[in-house]
């Protein structure tokens, strides 16, 4: 490690100067002043804004309120017992349903919580196989979507220019659609998603049959040139399983494969287990990423090299020559020239243990993707094709068929489905929802009124995954199985009902599904045992025996080498981790997650290098990160412009702008959307009947306009305290294993009178005895090299914990609830700087900074080494948050959650313009059967912070009684735990030795645990491992 | 084998046998409440008849299992014992156990056998309670009288003083009456001052807390008549408490599991809060409203409605309480928080449900410490008792009491 290494939050913080500081200072105050009126008082009575006969008035005011309410009665509460109790409910204990979750082209196996009849958390059902069992963050969120008081409540139509009216007769309507489709025969499009389920694939089809209908699949965001290069190669319009895990070195271009390209959830489990590094096996996977924007997958690679996304193809044809064996003869820089013959080398020396993945979209880059990865022998271990993966099946040359037909006017009926919202998501948005006023009859099944779904005659809102029946193809063999977990909300059906329905069937899709189901696995035990695991592997199935056909590799390879990349700025169109193509873009947990690298919440935006920011004399000077204002740029691409604020990201191209997409949403989807970025997706370009998402631009433009982006980046700062992070190269670290040991030794030594070792520092450098250790003491491990910083933690901790939803106006002030943040360092060169996440989270410090300030002792030790937290003895002076030196407590500014005593205490801060409408959502009585009953909301006005899922404790501390023995490891399991991709958090009991976190710190991980700030003398109960990074050659 | 062995060997075999014969009467026990208790009670007549000499009644052990396990078998042989009771008895048909073994069955003959009634403890322990307050006024009165004494003697000595300073002629200490004196006002003000303060705190901690709340329900429910004279077990309705942090209120299905039979009331006497007598007959008539159920036709012919029973122990949203832990590890009795429920005609708020109540509590139950392996990771503690330092452990000492134990 170099000694110099400097780790930054933001440019201000690496410039550190004397007006940043202070600016910084100011601004975190100024806002707090505000909603103390007192403190302004305190130079000019006369001149205060709340003058003397104020003061008296709220005094008398609550003086009066006071006694009315202390003179008021208890209300009196009704408890209403079943009348026929369904078998196995308990009231009040939670049961857990094994089920699959589908949307936006992702799949994922799950269990869901259910309190009381109702869904109130997912966790991944890993038993289906190694990779599953990782729920992102927009999995975690999906369980709110079922509360979502947007949502579609029953089937509605209306005449041409009308509104929307219910539909009171459900069977007349269908009647109605039966005749139209029965005269419409031939005229029909069946437009929806990559459907996953093969049960519903063969509905689809049996209904095109018998209406002669066209289909059009389509994914939100484009995989087609993937799919046609292993159509070409391996005559399969399939994708394969990339197993990670057994990949020692990854070459990505592009490809963000543990964010959002493919299968993220899947790939990014397998390749965390490659990412564990030990004194004793200090050995990890190597990854080299090219890209133009700074992704996920980027900011944890080993090795990042910085190339526009025009240049992808070069590469590509470059890494081909290499792993031919030839030199490189395509036109590239030196730098990128360079890493290119060190990335192909390493693939061959690793030959069977390498694979090479890329994002493009055009067929002729993949099929040469797919030629090199056979030859350096991927297609054996780390490219599994045996059962070839379904899950996206979209072909953008029957769409833009589709789209030339139903603008000549060829269809009679359309209709939409499975999340299909060709309105908004496609480039020609605009031009379909002209075509579609044209067509007679324009049918949705989606569950909201999306921008499709408002051009629609009919809507047979469907039903959200939790509450129906249904199946989910992971790949060939293997099906997972959805169950409902609540009894439908609405008058909903599942879009598969409506199909059968106008097919003249008899039977809603449960039956007809449970029907096919009970056939293909031979009984009703084998069935519920299906059901009851959640999933189902095919053995019969036949395996692929995927050779490949390369025979035109070479004239591709000629084609593209001799490409020409474009001189001028490119737009690369890229989606964030959290938002995905936008499809949960009304989900306000999502929303205020910040996205891993800007870590901006609730907005999109021109990302751009800070070249190209001083190109357009915008500099990062002492305000730029301070002020949420932020320039607003114009951009101009093919004709279309889009005006967007900026932020600048270090190690993006200097001659690349990405923007998001997912957002600019209809506000009729949720009040998550009003006002929150805008849409990107007319910017798609088709190139050869394909969409594209890098596409040449103009240089933006600045216009005199500023808007606010609300960016956490400037929270929380450690105002400079030096050893947050640790991290080290592989070759240091094997070098001298004991290099952590060191360092630590010299805090030791400086901040502990002489003392060298970690007993005596915690045992002597202190004026407070020393607690005995018995029985219960928790601890948790986070590991840095495994953490990618995905936020599915957040969202995760977000439904165990009730953490309330504040806005953006709220976030600007640096008033988001997150009891877990992921905090995003960069370090080294601007153009291209290495980056490290660290989740903070409480540290549950034994010599806790903040339970010694407090004036009322509402936050105190336990004997189980956490730091408790009582909510209703805090008054808020907030010595406490003031104490704490990681900065993770936060305080309750306004009621969020509408729980105070006073009703409706929000409404006036909405009309004011303080608050954003989405909170009003989330005090709702729908939204509210969300929240985990088994942790209390918090009110205004009082402190809260991680309380490591103490509800998750203490159940298990119950279990473990009645069952009669002492606590063991995987009694508990953390929300944030629950859901690590790569198992990077590790928890249990430190007083036993056997347990996991004992044994890691004792014996596993012992060179690489170190604390946060060590020489505080706090004691945290919480560890990290440093963060290791691969500079092998191999 | 020499004396002292055969004497071991005595003591060993009794130990064995007092064991065993202690966990058969407790099986017993325990089957008669899970499989009996909700239509037989031993002694007295209730859904179906008292059980005591049921075995001599019968004739034969074998005939009484055979009857148990599947009566309608031995009615079909045409056992004429069973056949005039079934007549008596309305007909009405008794559950089928086929699955019983000779073991249970012979656990549960002698528990009905063996059964005596219960001692009225609980009583007596309330009249002791009543003779604690007694004596709490005598000491009181006691203390003011003495206090009085003090004061009378205090003003006699000063008398004496003046009237001997005033003989000696040390001259006259100028008179200033005791309510002028500074130090008396001082002190009375701080009295009245902190007797008020002191009643107001009171009251306003008393805010919210609702001791001996006595609603009136729905359907007077009286748990006397049903866990009191009928000796119906609390959990046999309330299933919850020791798997849930939930007890439960019972279904209207579990109601009518014995009221399809039981139509009319013929116990004591009930009485509701304001001394009037309840119709305890109306009241089933109220319960077979609610079900739907057509008492002559005896069959369901309408909707059920839920009842919607007023809420009694209402804990704040920021506690968290689980039955489950409190019954099922730490062995309390319901009686502990609930009160002698089998004695209340009309439930009402024992506790006060006050947190100075639950700490208590936890500072002088005993934790179920050296029975339960969980409580095998405290070593310290068990090095304590090893070594006398502690007798018990409270679950204060395994950190009960700490804050986000309960509120979270």
């Amino acid at each position: 490690m170099e000694k110099s290494k400097k780790y930054w939050q933001s440019f201000g913080e690496l410039k550190n100067t004397e007006k940043y500081r202070e600016r910084t200072f100011e601004k975190e105050l100024a806002h707090k002043k505000k909603r103390l009126p007192i403190e302004e008082i305190e130079t000019d009575l006369s001149k205060a804004p709340t003058s003397r006969r104020d003061f008296l008035k709220y005094l008398g005011f609550s003086t009066a309120a006071a006694t009315v309410v202390s003179g008021c009665q208890m209300p009196v509460q009704k408890a209403i017992p079943f009348l026929n109790p369904p078998e196995n409910v308990v009231p009040g204990s939670a049961l857990y349903y094994a089920t699959a979750y589908a949307s936006d082209g992702q799949v994922a196996p799950v269990v869901a919580k259910v309190r009381d009849g109702r869904p109130i958390k997912i966790a991944g059902n890993t038993q289906v196989n190694a990779y599953t069992g990782h729920t992102s963050a927009q999995v975690q969120a999906s369980v709110l979507d079922v509360y979502d008081v947007a949502r579609l409540r029953a089937p509605m139509q209306r005449a041409n220019g009308a509104d929307f009216a219910p539909i009171s007769d459900v069977a007349e309507a269908d009647a109605a659609i039966v005749q139209r489709l029965k005269k419409a025969k031939g005229r029909i499009a069946l437009v929806s998603n990559s459907v996953a389920s093969s049960v519903s694939k063969e509905l689809v089809a049996a209904f095109c049959t018998e209406y002669g209908a066209q289909s059009v699949v389509y994914d939100a965001v484009s995989y087609t040139g993937l799919l046609e290069a292993n159509k070409k190669c391996y005559g399969l319009w399939a994708t394969p399983t990339y197993r990670l895990d057994k990949a020692e070195v990854v070459v990505s271009v592009g490809a963000d494969f543990i964010g959002t390209w493919l299968q993220p959830m899947l790939q990014a489990k397998a390749w965390g287990e490659t990412r564990k590094v030990t004194a004793a096996r200090p050995r990890m996977s190597k990854l080299y990423q090219f890209e133009a924007l700074m992704s996920l997958t980027g900011a944890n690679a080993d090795e990042r090299y910085v190339a526009r996304a025009g240049v992808y193809p070069l590469l590509i044809a470059a890494l081909y020559e290499v792993v031919n064996g030839q030199s490189v003869s395509v036109a590239l820089e030196p730098s990128l020239k360079e890493a290119i013959e060190k990335a192909g080398r390493h693939l061959i020396r690793q030959q069977g243990k390498s694979v090479l993945l890329c994002d493009s979209n055009d067929a002729a880059v993949q099929v040469l993707v797919n030629a090199i990865n056979h030859k350096i022998g991927a297609l054996e271990t780390v490219i599994d094709w045996r059962y070839p993966c379904m899950v996206k099946q979209g072909d953008d040359r029957t769409v833009m068929r589709w789209i030339q037909e139903i603008q000549k006017g060829v269809y009679e009926v359309v209709i939409f489905m499975n999340e299909a919202n060709p309105v908004y998501e496609l480039p020609q948005g605009k031009a379909l929802q002209e075509a579609l006023q044209r067509v007679p009859a324009v049918i949705s099944l989606n569950r909201k009124l999306d921008e499709t779904a408002q051009a629609a005659h009919f809507i047979f809102p469907d039903h959200h995954y939790l509450e129906s029946w249904g199946d989910v193809q992971l790949d060939a063999r293997t099906h997972c199985f959805q169950q409902p977990t609540l009894h439908p909300l609405f008058r909903t059906r599942n879009w598969q009902t409506s199909l059968l329905y106008w097919l003249g069937r008899n039977e809603d899709f449960g039956q007809y599904s449970k029907r096919i189901w009970l056939q293909r696995l031979g009984g009703q035990s084998d069935y519920d045992k299906a059901i009851q695991r959640g999933f189902w592997i095919d053995s019969e199935k036949k395996s692929v025996q995927a050779h490949g056909s390369f025979s035109d590799v070479e004239a591709i390879y000629e084609q593209l080498k001799n490409k020409k990349a474009w001189e001028q700025v490119e737009l690369v169109l890229y989606q964030k981790v959290g938002m995905g193509s936008g499809k949960m873009a009304h989900n306000p947990w999502l929303q205020e997650l910040p996205d891993p690298i800007t870590k901006a919440t609730w907005d999109n935006y021109m990302v751009l290098s800070p070249k190209m920011a001083a190109q357009l004399g915008i500099f990062m000077d002492d305000d730029y990160e301070v002020e949420p204002e932020k320039p607003v740029l114009s951009l101009s691409v093919a004709g279309q412009t889009l005006e967007l604020p900026m932020l600048i990201v270090p190690g993006v191209h200097p001659q690349v702008v990405g923007i998001a997409l997912g957002y600019g949403r209809d506000e009729k989807i949720g009040k998550a959307v009003v006002g929150v970025g805008k849409n990107a997706a007319p910017l798609i370009g088709v190139a050869d009947q394909v969409f594209s998402y890098v596409l040449p631009a103009q240089m933006p433009v600045k216009t005199n306009k500023e808007y606010p982006i609300a960016y956490t980046q400037t929270h929380n700062s450690y105002e400079g305290r030096a050893e947050v992070v640790r991290e080290f190269t592989l070759s240091e670290f094997k070098e001298n294993p004991h290099i952590l040991l060191e360092k630590r030794a010299e805090v030791y030594e400086r901040y502990g009178n002489g003392v060298t070792d970690e007993t005596s520092f915690v045992e002597k450098a202190t004026l407070y005895p020393q607690k005995p250790k018995d029985g219960l003491k928790w601890g948790l491990s986070l590991d840095m090299n495994a953490c990618f910083g995905c936020g599915a933690c957040v969202v995760s901790c977000n439904a165990e914990n009730n953490i309330s939803v504040v806005g953006k106006k709220q976030v600007m002030k640096s008033h988001e609830m997150h009891w877990l943040r992921i905090d995003r360092y960069f370090s080294g060169n601007h153009d291209n700087p290495e980056v490290v996440f660290q989740p903070m989270m409480c540290q549950h410090c034994d010599n806790a900074p903040c339970e010694n300030v407090c004036p009322v002792g509402a936050t105190m030790h336990s004997e189980e080494g956490l730091n408790h937290m009582a909510y209703n003895r805090c008054v808020g002076t907030r010595y406490c948050a003031n104490n704490c030196p990681y900065k993770v407590r936060r305080f309750n500014w306004l009621d969020w959650n509408d729980a105070d005593s006073f009703a409706d205490n929000q409404r006036p801060l909405v009309a004011e313009g303080t608050l954003d409408q989405v909170v009003l959502d989330m005090g709702e009585d729908l939204t509210r059967m969300v929240l985990n009953p088994d942790v209390v909301l918090r009110g205004r006005g009082v402190i809260e912070k991680c309380s490591m899922c103490v509800q998750r404790l203490q159940e298990a501390k119950v279990k473990a009684k009645k069952a009669g023995r002492p606590i063991q490891d995987g009694d508990v399991v953390l929300a944030c735990a629950e859901v690590c991709p790569s198992d990077a958090i590790v928890f249990g009991n430190v007083n036993d030795p056997n347990s996991r976190i004992a044994q890691l710190r004792a014996k596993d991980q012992k060179e690489r645990v170190f604390y946060v700030l060590e020489q505080l003398h706090v004691l945290p109960n919480v560890n990290y491992l440093a963060k290791i990074r691969n500079n092998e050659a191999g | 084998m020499n004396k002292p062995d055969l004497y071991r060997c005595f003591i060993v075999c009794i130990a064995v046998l007092y064991i065993g014969a202690g966990v058969r009467a407790q099986d017993g026990k325990k089957l008669f409440q899970q499989k009996c208790a909700s239509c037989h009670a031993v002694d007295k007549d209730l859904t179906g008849p008292a059980l005591k000499g049921m075995e001599a009644r019968a004739g034969s052990k074998g005939l009484l299992f055979a009857w148990i396990r599947n009566n309608q078998k031995v009615l079909k042989s045409g056992n004429k014992y069973y056949n005039d009771l079934y007549e008596r008895w309305n007909r009405s048909q008794m559950n089928l156990y086929p699955d019983m073994s000779d073991e249970d069955l012979q656990a549960i003959t002698d528990y009905v056998e063996n059964w005596q009634p219960a001692v009225k403890g609980v009583e007596s322990k309330a009249s002791a309670a009543g003779e604690e307050r007694q004596q709490y006024w005598i000491w009181g009165f006691v203390l003011l009288l003495a206090a009085g004494i003090i004061v009378f003697l205090l003003y006699i000595n000063k008398q004496l003083r003046r009237i001997s300073d005033k003989a000696v002629g040390l001259g006259a200490i100028p008179y200033v009456p005791f309510y002028r004196k500074k130090i008396n006002v001082i002190l009375t003000f701080l009295l009245v001052v902190g007797t008020i303060t002191y009643t107001l705190a009171n009251v306003a901690i008393e805010v919210g807390r609702d001791k001996d709340y006595m609603p009136r329900q729905p359907i007077f429910f009286s748990h006397k008549v049903h866990a009191g004279l009928n000796k119906v077990n609390c959990m046999f309705c309330h299933t919850g408490p020791d798997k849930s942090k939930m007890s439960g209120i019972p279904s209207l299905q579990t109601c009518m599991t014995c009221h399809m039979g039981i139509a009319e009331y013929k116990g004591p006497v009930m009485k509701d809060e304001t001394g009037q007598v309840v119709d305890g007959t109306a009241e089933i008539a109220k319960l077979y409203h609610y079900a739907g159920w057509n008492a002559s036709k005896k069959v369901y012919d309408k909707p059920a409605k839920a009842v919607e029973w007023v809420r009694l122990h209402i804990l704040p949203d920021h506690v968290y309480f689980t039955h489950e832990n409190h019954v099922a590890n730490g062995h309390l009795q319901c009686q502990k928080c609930h009160g002698v429920v089998e004695e209340m005609d009309q439930m009402k708020q024992f506790s006060d449900l006050s947190m100075s109540w639950c700490v208590n509590c936890h500072r002088t139950e005993q934790a179920d410490f050296k029975n339960n392996a969980y409580y095998s990771m405290f070593e310290r503690l068990h090095e304590d008792i090893r070594t006398g330092k502690i007798q018990e452990v409270t679950p204060d000492m395994l950190g009960a009491n700490e804050c986000q134990k309960c509120h979270y």
